[in-house]
């Protein structure tokens, strides 16, 4: 036996009891019936995957509070109904990753400019920009900007970061 | 500044990105501690790519920058290609502050534009 906190407040205006499992049910009851076993799996969390879901029976204590006392009857025919109004919970599946291989290809074949011991790491970094930009003329547009900014990278990587007339 | 890299436009405004300066406070701190996504410097800096990556290169190349691969994992989970993070090293975080707070103009086009309105101004040519 497990005691439950107060229900919802639409039971306690003495909305229709909900129909058992098997039995038939007016449009309203089913409704109500739905809302107690969302109450229950809020109520009950992840546990409510592993045990058998118990019936419910609503008693008063001696506050005149209403208690939900719950047994395990019925439960196969709860788990039953249960399967049939179950919402998947799996999440939503990830938007596809952007195609960004012609981009990614521009950029294989400049990367032919870098210095070998560089080139890997450069083309993973920009690989991994390109995989964040939205729009395929974003990632053009990146793609165009790294060309343009090429020579200056590979001179710096060739020869040092000071310029000719520092380095005489 | 023989030991660091030329205090061009460009330059300042990507040391103050990797300082995280004309951010919060949190955002500073994350600057100096995590770094800075090479994308997010883009954007924050406004400069183009072609410009930044030479920029961020040679300030690797003078030690007042590193960059570091993020984790696999944090990648995987996200299913994204791992990013490269940009952070200044703490000689350039010391450095950087020194040249960014001199107002010495570092460039001819900088040392120009200050002498500009102490200039006499001329009319006319020779004849």
């Amino acid at each position: 036996m497990r005691r439950m906190p107060n229900r919802p407040r639409h039971r306690e205006r003495g909305a229709q009891t909900p129909a058992r499992p098997g039995e038939p049910a007016s449009q309203s009851g089913a409704a109500e019936y739905i809302k107690d076993i969302e109450f229950r799996l809020k109520f009950f969390g992840d546990e409510a995957d592993d045990r058998p879901l118990p019936h419910i029976t609503t008693h008063a204590n001696t506050n005149h509070d209403n208690l939900i006392m719950l047994s395990s009857d019925d439960a196969r025919a709860m788990e039953a109904e249960l399967a049939k109004i179950s919402v998947p919970l799996s999440p939503q599946p990830d938007p596809p990753a952007p195609d960004i291989e012609r981009e990614a290809g521009y950029l294989r074949i400049a990367a032919a400019l870098i210095p070998r011991k560089d080139r890997g790491d450069w083309l993973e970094e920009h690989r991994s920009y390109l995989a964040d930009l939205d729009g395929r003329r974003e990632r053009l547009n990146w793609v165009f900007g790294v060309l343009r900014g090429l020579p200056a990278l590979v001179t710096v990587l060739r020869f040092g970061p000071r310029s000719r007339k520092e380095r005489a | 500044m023989a030991d660091g890299p030329r205090m061009t436009e460009h330059t300042r405004t990507v040391l103050k990105a990797l300082l995280g300066r004309g951010t919060d406070a949190e955002h500073r701190a994350a600057a100096l501690d995590i770094g800075v996504y090479g994308l997010e410097l883009a954007r924050q800096t406004e400069l183009p790519n072609g410009t930044l990556f030479p920029v961020l290169e040679r300030l690797v190349q003078h030690g007042w920058a590193e960059r570091y691969w993020e984790k696999d994992e944090s990648a995987e989970a996200e299913g994204r290609p791992r990013r490269r993070y940009y952070r200044i090293t703490s000689k350039g975080a010391e450095l950087a502050a020194h040249a960014l707070d001199s107002q010495v103009p570092q460039t001819i086009s900088a040392a120009r534009a200050a002498v500009a309105p102490l200039r006499p101004r001329t009319t006319g040519g020779a004849r």
